[in-house]
């Protein structure tokens, strides 16, 4: 008997993958990096997901795909965009209506979800990666500090230093430029995170609450904290915030099959 | 061409019903046609050649016996090849800034690289036509004028035009007289070029033919109050063609009374321009000329029909009278969408979201346009406030198809039907 629904999200950066039962608790989840590869990653995600819940392909009642990479996934049953599964995935921990705003590898993402779980007003970054995972990423890079390192870094800081740059490359040479004249890695690292928040503030026009997802949340909670503090409120982050999308993914594969059964 | 004896009277009108437009096939031949004698003139000396800006003073040119090229139009031609990106690039090495239009810099990256877009009519034509004047109104931009004086000091050709006011509330008799006198002044110069004198009758001719092309394509237009639309923005970006480069022509006349009389019987049949018109759409802004057709089907497989544009309804000049054309160019040209105030352009959109009833509205934000690029002063938010529909902005250019990332346009497109499917504005 088929007893799962799979999400697919695939992302630029990474794959997630996360099975629900009918009662759309957890089963099992993986991430892998996306590669070059879109359907291959989705392939290897999903079975490493049901791996780890001792479950095979014939349990998978049905898939949706979204993401970057959504119709590369040949054997999906369905496909949505990212921004109608991170409005259902949020819904499923946040019944009231809220802002979620999903930082992503290269994509900033707002969407409003109402308190029934339905999709509203959204918007994405205009083509620039500043604020997002790539940004990090390459900070990280330049600076020659592992990646999984710069959240504890900027928690242990004293002081940001400022970094104005919205551009990627020119904020690397604002940070030689501090790391020049002495400043302390870590308020380097505080500033960088400082300068991410400003990028998303700009597209925040409401005073509903606020929850964060996405890879970001997920690895650098420290995001949360400080976009708390310049908010002026509390800001929310899901379960497992990287795999919100995955999740209303799965529920549209829920979907699926109810329907079928109808 | 051999005759079908089977086939009946009625079955090339039902040709005509069933998908493309038969109108879509006449406006490429008029076009075609158009270019074919601009560059008969040009190779020949047989007729004197202006180059005018879209929405500049073509009735007089043509009044003075001028032949008219629309630099735009061969602009849009290589951004619909994608041509733009590798030409701008010699534009840029003489210190055109990315920032600015694209038209200009792809246009002129053109010309520096001796190609262009009309080859593809005639492999005979190797250039644009070579001008006599050069003739802007900058009621659209500054760039057209930026533009037309690299040709003047190119080929040294007499550039002459309009400055324009702009973000125009209400549309003044100052305005007016002052734009009508610049018009006025640009009647001695073009006599010198065309060693002509203006005709009076052929101005109020091209000026008639002008006010009758305007009307009729309005009437086109507004076939898309009808639900489902007998048209869509795919369709009208190619028909739209004569409206622009031929308006003051007969021959621009007698092909959109074709065209209407063919959206007429498609809307007697029932005949819509999608299969399935779910949800109907409102594009603010130019559009992505080298995607128009993933574009096309990125909206149609959802079920969405742009059925109404600002760009297409551009090109409606109504205020021209005959009897008074210097002072009715200048009011139709200065009372334009592109040189109103947002307040103007929000009160236009309002109004004219609710004719068309659409169920959302998306603004192009078009990075090397901002005169045709509204969503940056705040307007997508406010019409979405009171409008109650969903608006959303995407990004990306006319022509340069660097700042267009298909991906996510597309992602956002299709979000924005989930959207309307959820029914949440």
């Amino acid at each position: 008997m088929r007893t799962v629904f799979a999400g697919i999200d695939v992302g630029s950066s990474a794959t997630k993958v996360v099975l629900i039962n009918a009662d759309n608790e957890l089963q099992g989840s993986a991430a892998v990096p996306t590669g070059l590869y879109f359907a291959e990653a989705a392939r290897t995600a999903l079975q490493s997901a049901l791996n780890t819940c001792d479950r095979t392909m014939t349990d998978v009642a049905a898939t949706v795909s979204c993401g970057y990479g959504r119709r590369n996934v040949d054997f999906a049953d369905g496909v949505r965009t990212e921004i109608a599964c991170l409005a259902k995935g949020i819904h499923l921990f946040f019944a009231e209506e809220v802002l979620v705003l999903d930082i992503g590898g290269r994509d900033i993402k707002t969407v409003h979800v109402d308190a029934s779980g339905k999709q509203g007003d959204f918007k994405m970054n205009a083509q620039c990666a500043a604020g997002t995972g790539a940004f990090l990423e390459d900070i990280a890079f330049r600076m020659h500090i592992p990646l999984e390192q710069l959240n504890a870094l900027g928690e242990s800081a004293a002081a940001p230093v400022p970094v104005g740059s919205h551009c990627t490359v020119f904020a690397a040479g604002e940070v030689l430029t501090a790391a020049r004249s002495g400043a302390p890695v870590e308020n380097i690292v505080l500033g960088i995170y400082h300068s991410m928040v400003k990028r998303v503030i700009e597209m925040i026009s409401t005073e509903k609450p606020i929850v964060l997802s996405g890879g970001v949340a997920a690895h650098h909670p420290i995001v949360c904290r400080l976009l708390a503090e310049v908010l002026g409120r509390k800001v929310g982050i899901p379960p497992f915030p990287q795999f919100t999308s995955a999740f209303g993914a799965a529920v549209f594969a829920k979907r699926i099959t109810m329907n079928n059964q109808e | 061409m051999p005759v079908d004896q089977n086939k009946t009277a009625e079955e090339p009108t039902k040709r005509f019903l069933i998908g493309k437009l038969h109108a879509q096939s006449l406006a490429a031949k008029l076009m075609a046609d158009h270019y074919m004698t601009l560059h008969r003139a040009s190779k020949t000396g047989s007729q004197k050649i202006a180059w005018c800006s879209s929405v500049g003073p073509s009735e007089l040119l043509r009044g003075m016996g001028f032949l008219v090229y629309f630099p735009e139009n061969h602009a849009a031609m290589l951004g619909a090849a994608r041509q733009s990106e590798a030409l701008m690039l010699s534009a840029g090495q003489e210190g055109y800034a990315p920032e600015i239009c694209s038209y200009l810099r792809s246009d002129v990256g053109a010309f520096q690289n001796r190609t262009t877009a009309l080859s593809r009519i005639d492999k005979d034509i190797v250039s644009p036509p070579h001008p006599d004047v050069l003739v802007y109104n900058t009621n659209q931009c500054r760039d057209i004028k930026d533009w037309f004086s690299w040709y003047g000091r190119r080929l040294n050709v007499p550039c002459i035009g309009i400055q324009s006011p702009r973000g125009i509330d209400e549309v003044t008799n100052e305005h007016i007289d002052s734009v009508a006198k610049q018009i006025e002044n640009l009647i001695a110069p073009l006599e010198q070029i065309s060693q002509t004198k203006l005709d009076i009758d052929k101005l109020r001719l091209a000026t008639s033919l002008s006010k009758q092309c305007s009307l009729l394509w309005k009437r086109a237009l507004e076939t898309g109050h009808i639900s489902p639309s007998p048209l869509s923005f795919h369709a009208a970006l190619t028909l739209m063609g004569p409206v622009v480069t031929a308006r003051g022509t007969q021959a621009a006349v007698d092909y959109l009374i074709a065209l209407n009389e063919e959206l007429d019987a498609r809307i007697s049949r029932g005949v819509p321009a999608i299969k399935n018109e779910r949800w109907r759409i409102y594009w603010d802004g130019m559009p992505i000329w080298g995607r128009l057709t993933e574009m096309h089907r990125l909206f149609t497989g959802a079920g969405a029909n742009i059925t109404a544009s600002t760009y297409c309804n551009s090109w409606i000049f109504e205020s021209l009278d005959a009897e008074h054309p210097i002072p009715s160019m200048a009011k139709a040209y200065t009372e334009l969408f592109i040189v109103r105030s947002d307040e103007v352009k929000e009160r236009y959109l309002r109004t004219t979201a609710k004719e068309f009833k659409v169920d959302g509205i998306i603004f192009h934000e078009a990075k090397t346009c901002p005169n045709n690029s509204n969503s940056r002063y705040g307007m997508p938010e406010r019409l979405r406030q009171r409008l109650k529909i969903p608006v959303m902005t995407i990004y990306g250019d006319h022509v340069d198809g660097s700042m267009v990332d298909i991906e996510r346009i597309a992602t956002q497109v299709e979000a924005f039907v989930e959207q309307l499917d959820e029914g949440v504005a």
